[in-house]
């Protein structure tokens, strides 16, 4: 038995100085793309100051694109959305909405709604899809057509599009998602800067509780729920930090699939969206990487943080950890799928240092901090360390984590300030704390229990109850 | 020794957090009064303009006084010269001290910041600053792609066409620009520059040729015939290419011999000019032109296809009897295109 015991300490003690060792690359990590971060957000902030908007989406030469945006049982929202989409502030575009299969009354809804007209339309299909039932032409909107198809996933339903689409450039937009009128302008402003340039993606935000009228944000809005307000918190940091960082060095490994620009050669070159992964989006760009980087072509994958496109976010525990652990499995699916490009210098900063970081950090961070949690309450209970350490180490790593989400708040109220009300950032500095104590470990839980539940092959649109946006309730007296 | 750094790095986490939190809420107190104050200097400032852009005897220098004062004027200006132009936005800004914002611009300019030139020298143009004119010429050899770009926008912004044979020097030298940026280069140039493109076809390298032809096209000019005539024959696809949109953009201009020589095209080896030439046959209502977009409905690439198609469509009655009669065509991607085109245009 003492032997036993004796085994246990020595490996307890290594692991805890393991631990030590990877929350301490791990914040390193961390401060580095701060940093990196900060510098970026620098750069937008004064191309805001030259670049014209404006004169960008006036001009006869900026490119033309295709908004796909595949649904799947959205009747509640969904003809507030292509209204909004059509009114879009962009010079030439069109909307393919792809019906995939819905169950409820999605397609008849725009059918009525936009006079759509079934139309025999020959198309190239560059990419295997499921068969389509029909392709449907406004008749009062000459820009918009609606493709419907059989069920087989949002992937599936991406790549029809892609098929129909008749532009070079094309953006993947959630049907449940809202863009700001000038959104696609600055999305696209990379592709005009830059002919190296063929992904682009911007900023996802939670819009629970905004005021949204007629498809558009009015009055941009803290949620109310707390567990929205921990996502947004967490959006945030995500967004401002990892994704821009990751950005600036031309090593970002997704593209959130509520909003990212493609040049739909490099996508069908790539094969498409993978059908048989759950985090599609990510699985694309890993791909493209892949691809672009083996043929030792010039490319860039870049991040601008202004555009904004905002999401209705879970507001229910069960959809969260559903959510959750879909995107811990999708990470793992795009791990294991390229795990070739793992330290590999054939795929140079991506195989070098995204890839590494994406399987320590993201993929087996939330395993080891279970396990660590685990390992101190040993640790304690064998007389490894002493009550205090735990507690002074454990405060540490808390504050640390606040600092982070702290300054992604103070970022974004220094170049974007979505939010107007003092009292607005308030809470969302409270959350920031709040979201320590129990959020992050709840979080960290499904993803160990996605980690352990891996099972390859797993296609369908996630589970996500919509809410009709409403436009703000104005008191008549 | 250990338990005293991480207790340092405890206590430091906690000081750092705590002035964030405070410089944040602090901040936005700020920046919303500021805001307040802004709106009501903002008022003041449209009244001012609208004054200024409506009543045509109207003489008076608006002048900020105070930082913020400064700041509004210049937001504005920025704003208004979005939406004004021509006569009306250079009245507004001859009615403004400018000097207020040349400081501004002269540090931005001196900073060793390349963001920060660049932000500098996209205000000359947008404040119209003539005196600024021999630093942006000077900066024309930039290396930077961008402030290359910025620096040619605010150079024909402030002088119009007066530089530009020097600008379509310098971003074509070694494809320093996309063609995309150099056109829009040219769209802000007002006036006739007919005789400076048609020295860029005789001077020009290919790339630059490709520009000056699509732009003396777009512009109507006379001279564009005699170019796209020569340039049909090139063994440069992107001459081509350029030859037929710029006929695009002039259309039929009646000119038999003109349109023999597009026709031509109709066999061309690069599947993007056969592309470009159903687009433009769009414009051409004869006979030969719908005769070719007939057999270019069997091409062997999509593309010409489709945009054979279009075309045909686009050529009312005799298009749609020609389209009428590909429903009959052995090739089964004419007959559906076919088909698809002819609902469309009973749909629309």
């Amino acid at each position: 038995m003492s032997t036993f015991i004796d085994y246990m300490v020595v490996f307890v003690n290594k692991f805890n100085w393991f631990i030590l060792y990877y929350v301490l690359l791990i914040n390193t990590v961390y401060f580095i793309l701060f940093l990196v971060s900060i510098r970026s957000l620098y750069i937008d902030r004064q191309k805001k100051k030259y670049w014209s908007y404006e004169g960008m989406v006036a001009s006869n030469y900026t490119p033309p694109l295709s908004i796909i945006v595949p649904c799947y049982n959205e009747e509640k929202t969904i003809i507030d959305n292509i209204h909004a989409l059509l009114s879009l502030e962009y010079g030439e575009f069109e909307l393919v909405i792809i019906n995939d299969g819905s169950k409820d009354q999605t397609i008849e809804k725009i059918i009525n709604q936009f006079d759509m007209k079934k139309l025999e339309m020959p198309y190239r299909k560059k990419i295997d899809t499921k068969e389509i039932k029909g392709i449907y032409l406004s008749t009062r909107y000459k820009n918009m057509l609606v493709v419907d198809k059989e069920n087989g996933g949002k992937a599936d339903a991406l790549n029809a599009g892609i098929n129909i689409a008749k532009y070079p450039i094309v953006t993947a937009i959630d049907a449940d998602s809202i863009i700001e009128r000038d959104s696609l302008a600055k999305v696209i402003r990379p592709f005009v800067e830059d002919p190296t340039v063929i992904v682009s993606g911007g900023v996802v935000r939670p819009v629970n509780d905004s005021v949204v009228d007629k498809g558009f944000i009015e009055k941009a809005r803290l949620p109310k729920k707390n567990l929205a307000r921990l996502q947004t918190v967490e959006y945030l940091r995500a967004f401002l930090f990892g994704r821009l960082g990751w950005g600036s060095i031309n090593a970002l490994m997704i593209i959130s699939g509520a909003f990212g620009v493609f040049r739909k050669s490099v996508v069908i070159d790539a094969g498409g969206y993978t059908e048989n992964t759950i985090g599609e989006d990510m699985e694309l760009i890993v791909k493209i990487h892949e691809q672009m980087r083996r043929n030792k072509r010039q490319y860039k994958i870049v991040f601008v943080p202004d555009p904004v496109c905002w999401t209705q976010v879970p507001e229910k525990l069960k959809i969260l950890k559903s959510q959750r652990k879909r995107w811990h499995k999708g990470l793992m699916d795009s791990i294991l799928n390229h795990k070739k490009m793992l330290f590999n210098p054939r795929y140079g900063v991506v195989g070098l240092l995204a890839m590494p970081y994406y399987l320590f950090v993201e993929m087996l961070g939330a395993p080891i901090e279970i396990i660590g949690y685990f390992s101190f309450f040993i640790s304690f209970w064998l007389g490894l360390i002493s009550l205090e350490f735990f507690l002074v180490f454990l405060s540490v790593s808390i504050l640390y984590g606040i600092f982070l989400s702290m300054s992604a708040i103070l970022l974004d109220e220094y170049n974007f300030s979505k939010y107007t009300k003092i009292s607005e950032y308030f809470l969302l500095m409270l959350y920031s704390v709040l979201e320590n104590f129990g959020y992050r470990q709840l979080n960290a839980w499904w993803r160990f229990t996605a980690f352990l539940g891996y099972r390859r092959k797993n296609k369908k649109w996630g589970e996500m109850t919509r809410q009709e946006f409403q436009p703000e309730k104005v008191n008549v007296k | 020794m250990f338990r005293q750094y991480v207790l340092v790095a405890l206590i430091s986490m906690l000081i750092i957090d705590l002035l964030i939190f405070s410089f944040l809420l602090v901040k936005k107190i700020a920046k919303n009064d500021v805001k307040r104050r802004k709106v009501k200097i903002q008022n003041k400032y449209d009244k001012l303009f609208l004054h200024l852009i409506m009543d045509t005897d109207q003489s008076m220098t608006i002048t900020p006084k105070t930082h913020l004062e400064k700041q509004v004027l210049h937001e504005l200006v920025l704003h208004y010269n979005t939406v004004l132009s021509g006569d009306v936005r250079k009245k507004l800004l001859d009615n403004i001290d400018k000097s207020f914002i040349s400081v501004r611009i002269n540090r931005y300019l001196r900073s060793k910041s390349i963001w920060k030139n660049k932000v500098g020298t996209f205000l000359i143009g947008e404040y119209e600053l003539n005196d600024l004119l021999p630093t942006l010429l000077e900066q024309l050899n930039t290396p930077d792609q961008e402030l290359l770009f910025v620096t040619a926008r605010s150079i024909i912004v402030v002088s119009n066409d007066q530089y530009i044979e020097d600008i379509l020097q310098v971003v074509t030298r070694r494809e320093k620009m996309t063609k995309q940026n150099v056109l829009t280069l040219i769209d802000l140039v007002e006036g006739d520059i007919e005789a400076i493109l048609d020295k860029a076809m005789v001077e020009g390298n290919s790339f630059l040729r490709a520009i000056a032809l699509e732009e003396l096209g777009k512009r109507n000019y006379m001279k564009s015939i005699y170019w796209i005539k020569c340039m049909l024959t090139q063994s440069e696809k992107e001459l081509r290419i350029a030859a037929l949109k710029a006929s695009y953009s002039l259309g039929d201009i009646g000119d038999e011999s003109y349109l023999q020589g597009l026709y031509q095209l109709q066999t061309d080896p690069e599947w993007e000019v056969r592309a470009f030439l159903a687009k433009f046959l769009m414009k051409v209502n004869r006979s030969p032109a719908i005769d070719i977009l007939t057999n270019l409905m069997s091409d062997q690439n999509w593309y010409v296809r489709y945009n054979a198609s279009n075309a045909l469509l686009a050529q009312g009655e005799k298009g749609e009897l020609a389209l009428m009669e590909l429903l009959k065509s052995e090739d089964a991607f004419a007959r559906d295109a076919a088909h698809a085109v002819l609902q469309r245009g009973i749909l629309l």
